[in-house]
Order: C-alpha cells, then structure tokens, then sequence
C-alpha cells in the first residue's frame, strides 16, 4: 500500500514539475486586467503634451465654444453667418449663451434643457430649436454629462 | 525489489515524457501566429510572455532580416494587403502579386511559393480596389489529417469564367504541396461594371477561420459594383468540400435576386459558433429587403449557419454606406464571454454572447454613448467613413481605433489616427482606460483616410503599423507609467476638461517607434515566438526582435 502510495507521489510531483518547468520553458501568461487607478490629483497631475486642432475655448464658467466656420458679409451677401460648436457643461445651473445674431440650433451629443426668454424645452441628441435676435439663451445640461450643440448664427452687421 | 521498481516505473517515466512532449508542443503553438487576429476568437492578442511583452526588453527592438516580394507580373499589384501567420518558424503570407510565400523564420529566405515560378498567378480579372489584388486575406494554419496545412483564399482563373473566381488552397506548411483546393466559393461570371445579371463577389480580406472541423470564409464584393449578397460559406476541413448543410446568406433567401451584406470581415468562432459582421444593403436597391441582415454583427450556428442572435444598430433608412469590416471579436472575460467590434461609423458596439439558443442580443455598451439603434434626426451619420481595423483583446481590456467623445460634434477624421482602450467591464465613467494619437501617422488631412492598421497586443504591449510605414509599440499603462494624462474629449484642453465634464485619462507611454517602408494600413504585426512579423504595401516582410 506504501509503495503504491509513493509511486503516485512520484508521479503527482514529477508530472507537476514537468507541467511547471514546460510553463517556464515556453513563457507565463498575463494575467487579465481590470481598470486602471483613478488619475492622482490635479496638483500631482503629469499632463500629455496632446493639444487639440480645434479647442473649446471656455467663455464663461460652464460655457465653452469654438467657431467652425465664419461667412463675412459682402456687398452682394449682406450676411454675417457664424458656424460655432457651444459646450455646456453638467450642473445645476443653466449658462447664459451669448449669441450675436438670429441662429439654429442642434444638439450634437448630450441632453439638458434650454430656456429662451421664459419658454423652456427639454433637448435631447438630435434636437433643434431656433432663436430670434435680441432673445436671451439659457440652456443647461443634465448631470450625467456635457450638451454639445451647433448653432448656425446669421446677422446682419 | 528496487529493481523491481524500476522496472515498473519504465511505462510510467514514458507516460510523463510523453506529457511533457505534448504539454511543451501545446505551448509552442499556443506561442505562435496561427491565423489573421492569432486564432478564431480574432483576439489579435499573443496570451505568452515573451521579450515582446517585456517593457524592459521592447526599446530594443530592431529589423533583424527584411524579405522583398518579386515584382508583380501581368494582372499583378505590389504590396502586402494580407498579413503573415506563423507555425513552426516558417511564415506564410500572399502577395498583391498573385503568389503565396513560405519563409524561414530565422532569416527570412524563401522556403517554397505556390504557385511555383513560371505559373500563372492567383489573381483576378476585376480589379476596383486593394481587396481585389492579388492575395488579400491572411491564412490560417491547421491540420488535416496529420500533416499540418496552411490554408489561403485567392482568386483562381483556371477555375469557373476563367475571370478570377475565389476559391480556398489548402497546401502542406512543410512542402507547399496542394492538399485540396476547393470549389468556387466567390462568383466572377462577368466583368461588366453594375451589371445585375453577373456576380461579381469577392472573398477579399475576410481571412478563413479554421473552426469545428471546417473552414469559414465571408464572401463581400468588388467595391460595390455593384453589391452583391452577402454569404458565408463552410468547406469541410480535411476534403476543402463545401459543406451544403451550412447556409448563410444576408438578404432574402440564398436564392433570391436581393443583395447587400457582403462579409468583408474575417469570421470567427468560438464555443458551438460562427460569428461575423456585414455590410451595407441600401447601395442602388430602392427597397429594403426582407429578411435584411446587413449592417450587422451575426451569431450563427455552426453547423447550419441558422442565425442566433443579430445586432444591427444603423437602420436601413440610415444606410449610407457604413459597411461592418472589423469583425467580431469574441472575448472571455471577467463579465462573461463578449463580442465587440468597431463599424465603419466610428461606434464600438460590445454584446453579451449570450445563450446558444436564438434570441435577441444583449448590448452591454456602446462607445461613444448613444441611443441604439440609431433613429432618424437623433443627430448621427453613418457614411462610407474608415473605422475599418479590427481590435485587440487583452483580459478585460479592448484596444481599437474608435470615433471618440468627439465624433458626433466634430465628425469621423479625428478619429483615425487615435487608439482608445476600453474597460470592457467596467461602469460606464470607467469605460475609457486610455487614447493615444499614435506616433509615425500623416498630420490629419481631410482627404485622408488611412492611417493605422490593425493593432495587435501581447499581455497590455500594443503593436500597430501606420500610413507613414513605422511600427509603434504602446505600453498599458498598468506596465509603464502613462506619458501624461489627457483629456477623455479630444476637443477640450486639458485646462478646460474637468470644467467641461469630463475626466483625465492616461495617454499611454509609447516605447518604440520604428520605421520601416511602405504603408501598414491593411497590415497586423504578427506577435510569434518573441519576433514581431510584418508586412507592408511597400513589398516587404520584416522580422524584428528585440
């Protein structure tokens, strides 16, 4: 019964060292892995050198924009149009958007509410909404996340 | 009595020998590149540590040999579209020339080429585009019957029309002898350009996968001129024999005039299935067809090629061309088995695998957030754009190139020189691990649409090729420490990111960037036996090792 027993721990150890020492011979697997640590914080924070082509620029606390396309207006063509992208970001709070003209709106990711004048109209990716000239724009976005729009905003100078 | 003992022991030490032998084959080929995306889940990840998987050891990477393809002849294009697989030390790869290689892993010569010099090459008379040249699609290594075998799709003009029909080669690895050849399984009865009374289909650059004793293959189009259907077929493995008891064909019936879908993608396969993604359907048909499987990511049945489960996020009336030429990766873990690939819109969709009975999909998310499926005025575009490039899997970690927070508000060209990884998963304000523009790629140029190729990792060291011909090597950053963090939007400063709502993610440490010549855009960098293998559109196949 000892022999027998001895002979499958010979057996049990040999085929386990065979087993570990052909791993070792050809490699380990990584192991899986699961998300990284949170960033440290911002006075610790080491920033990439990565710059946007084409920044948002932050106008006001919570507001940023950035001007896609401008149309000048010529003698023919009275019309000043300017393309911009407008970001709100998440918070209570709805930011005053400052808007130089009559323009077009839609939302190009994101969901919040705007507010013109004392009308309010929820907005969700893929909303429109229009204002006349002179009205003032109120939107705000929900707190899960930016609303990102694209207004088209035409004045005659 | 001892000598007794030993005697008994004898077997015994042969049975552990013989383990040992098994365990350590086992382990090689598990060490090498045995298909396009390394093997049928398309992981596209090398799962043994090697030097290449080595921090310490990858900055010392360096082109050890340099093989250059033979100028094309008549009906030939220069250029590797395909990607090399590697059993045994020998790499194999076809040419935009028409002729498939064997070469020695240690030092690049040629060991064999099929077909032999002086024949006529493996090419086709309809060519539109880089996927009609020559040999596009990667093979696969297998074995049949006790020899191991490589097996590629080319097209065949002895065969058919004599136009270029595609069909399957299985060759002994060794020797390059045939094994068998199969039947047309892609159609070239005409060269007629938008003809509706010809088929022009075309296997082009969905890889075979070698899979339950079968061999899959996806069968797309000659650049949409005009679409055709959609189809995979199942060679039977040891004879190359279509297998009539699978069927699968995107639109219709397999019978029916409809037409889109095509299966640009390589298959996969996993557990008791096939799994790939289509193409478009709305291309110059007025009507949607019925049953419409384009536009999808597809859970079939292995045997009969039944569907099981399909996800189609972009509507027909959406259509505008977004054909789904990654393919579906199939990834084990922590959450479950997962199917994930990026369309050609930008979005990455991951999917539970969910049971083996039909039934509706399971989407666990989509990247950038959306509402899916996509409707009408929800403020999303889905053209003809170059998120093409399949993904790499590493644990619960997906590494591809993706549309980003950006996309809907400043469109797709961003995107194409960046790799996102993903927390696959992980809560959603956790799915981004990291975003890189990737070194050694053109400056972003609206006219531009390629540049970078498939990436490919090995335990969190990624491996991509760029338009600019460098091969840049990226570690996770839970290996090496991030180059900085940067803002989740690519369009937001980082002085304006945490303001704007959104968070600091790591831009990841690159630890090599080397070039090489010619474009890698349709390339993957083979992870072998601690060697890195490539091949470019500038006619050459590179070994490095550091």
């Amino acid at each position: 019964m000892n022999i027998v027993k001895g002979r499958f721990m010979y057996f049990t150890l040999f085929a386990a060292f065979s087993a570990a020492g052909s791993q070792m011979a050809c490699g380990s697997r990584g192991s899986a892995t699961g998300p990284l640590p949170p960033p440290p914080p911002p006075e610790q924070l080491k920033l990439s050198d990565y710059q946007p082509q084409k920044a948002f620029v932050q106008v006001s606390p919570g507001l940023s924009t950035r001007s896609v396309f401008v149309v000048e207006p010529t003698t023919k063509d009275p019309y000043h149009v300017d393309v911009l992208d407008i970001l709100v970001a998440p918070g209570k709070e709805a930011v005053s958007v400052p808007v130089q003209g009559a323009g077009v709106f839609e939302v190009r990711t994101g969901s919040g509410t705007v507010t013109i004048g004392q009308k309010s109209q929820d907005l969700g990716t893929g909303s429109t909404f229009s204002l006349a000239e002179g009205e003032a724009l109120k939107i705000a976005a929900k707190a899960d996340g930016p609303i990102a729009l694209r207004a088209y905003v035409v004045k005659v100078p | 009595m001892k000598h007794k003992d030993l005697s008994q022991s004898l077997p015994l030490s042969i049975v552990i020998f013989l383990m040992c032998v098994i365990c350590l084959s086992g382990c090689r080929k598990e060490q090498e590149w045995h298909a396009f995306h390394y093997d049928s889940m398309r992981t596209s990840s090398q799962p043994k540590s090697t030097a290449l998987s080595d921090p310490a050891k990858v900055p010392n990477l360096a082109v050890r040999w340099t093989w250059t393809a033979p100028a094309p002849g008549p009906g030939g294009n220069a250029g590797f579209r395909a990607s090399p697989v590697v059993n045994d030390n020998i790499v194999y790869i076809g040419n935009g020339n028409g002729f498939f290689y064997a070469l020695n892993g240690d030092t690049g010569a040629l060991l064999w080429q099929y077909p032999s010099a002086g024949s006529p090459a493996l090419v086709t008379q309809f060519q539109c585009n880089p996927s009609s040249y020559g040999i596009a699609s990667s093979a696969a290594i297998t074995d049949i019957n006790g020899t191991d075998a490589v097996i590629f799709a080319a097209p065949d003009q002895s065969i058919g029309m004599h136009l270029g029909d595609g069909r399957l080669f299985a060759l002994n690895a060794k020797t390059g002898a045939e094994i068998w050849k199969s039947p047309v399984i892609a159609r070239l009865t005409g060269l007629t350009s938008g003809s509706k009374t010809e088929f022009h289909e075309n296997i082009g650059y969905s890889a075979p996968v070698v899979f339950n004793n079968h061999v899959y293959v996806g069968i797309g189009d000659q650049c949409d001129n005009p679409i055709q259907k959609g189809r995979v077929v199942a060679v039977r493995l040891d004879t190359g024999a279509i297998d009539p008891a699978f069927s699968y064909c995107s639109t219709g019936t397999c019978g029916d005039s409809t037409r889109g879908g095509g299966v640009w993608s390589p298959v996969s396969g996993a557990g008791q299935n096939v799994y790939m993604t289509t193409g478009n359907t709305k291309s110059g048909s007025p009507t949607e067809p019925s049953p419409n499987n384009g536009l999808s990511m597809i859970k079939l049945d292995q045997n009969s090629g039944a569907i099981i489960w399909k996800f189609q996020p972009v509507p027909w009336i959406l259509d505008g061309d977004p054909d789904w030429s990654a393919g579906a990766t199939i990834m084990s873990t922590s959450c479950g088995k997962v199917v994930i690939s990026t369309m050609k819109d930008g979005w990455t969709h991951a999917l539970d695998d969910g049971p083996t009975v039909p039934g509706p999909p399971s989407r666990r998310w989509t990247f950038p957030p959306a509402t899916i499926p996509f409707t009408p005025g929800d403020g999303t575009t889905h053209g003809d754009t170059r998120y093409m490039r399949g993904g790499a899997a590493w644990g619960d970690v997906y590494i591809a190139m993706n549309g980003g927070l950006n996309l809907t508000v400043s469109g797709v060209l961003g995107g194409y020189r960046r790799l996102h990884a993903f927390n696959v998963c992980a809560a959603e304000a956790d799915r981004l691990r990291w975003l890189i523009d990737v070194p050694g790629t053109s400056p972003p140029n609206p006219f531009q649409r390629y540049y970078l190729g498939h990436p490919t990792v090995t335990n969190g060291i990624v491996y991509v090729g760029t338009d600019l011909g460098h091969l840049v090597v990226i570690a996770d950053p839970s290996l090496v420490p991030a180059a900085g963090f940067r803002c989740s939007n690519p369009d937001v400063t980082n002085a304006n990111c945490i303001a704007s709502g959104y968070k600091f993610v790591p831009q990841p440490a690159v630890l090599k960037d080397i070039p090489l010549s010619g474009r890698m855009v349709y390339n993957e960098p083979a992870l072998a036996n601690g060697r890195v293998y490539i091949a470019t559109e500038g006619n050459n196949v590179y070994m490095l090792s550091p």
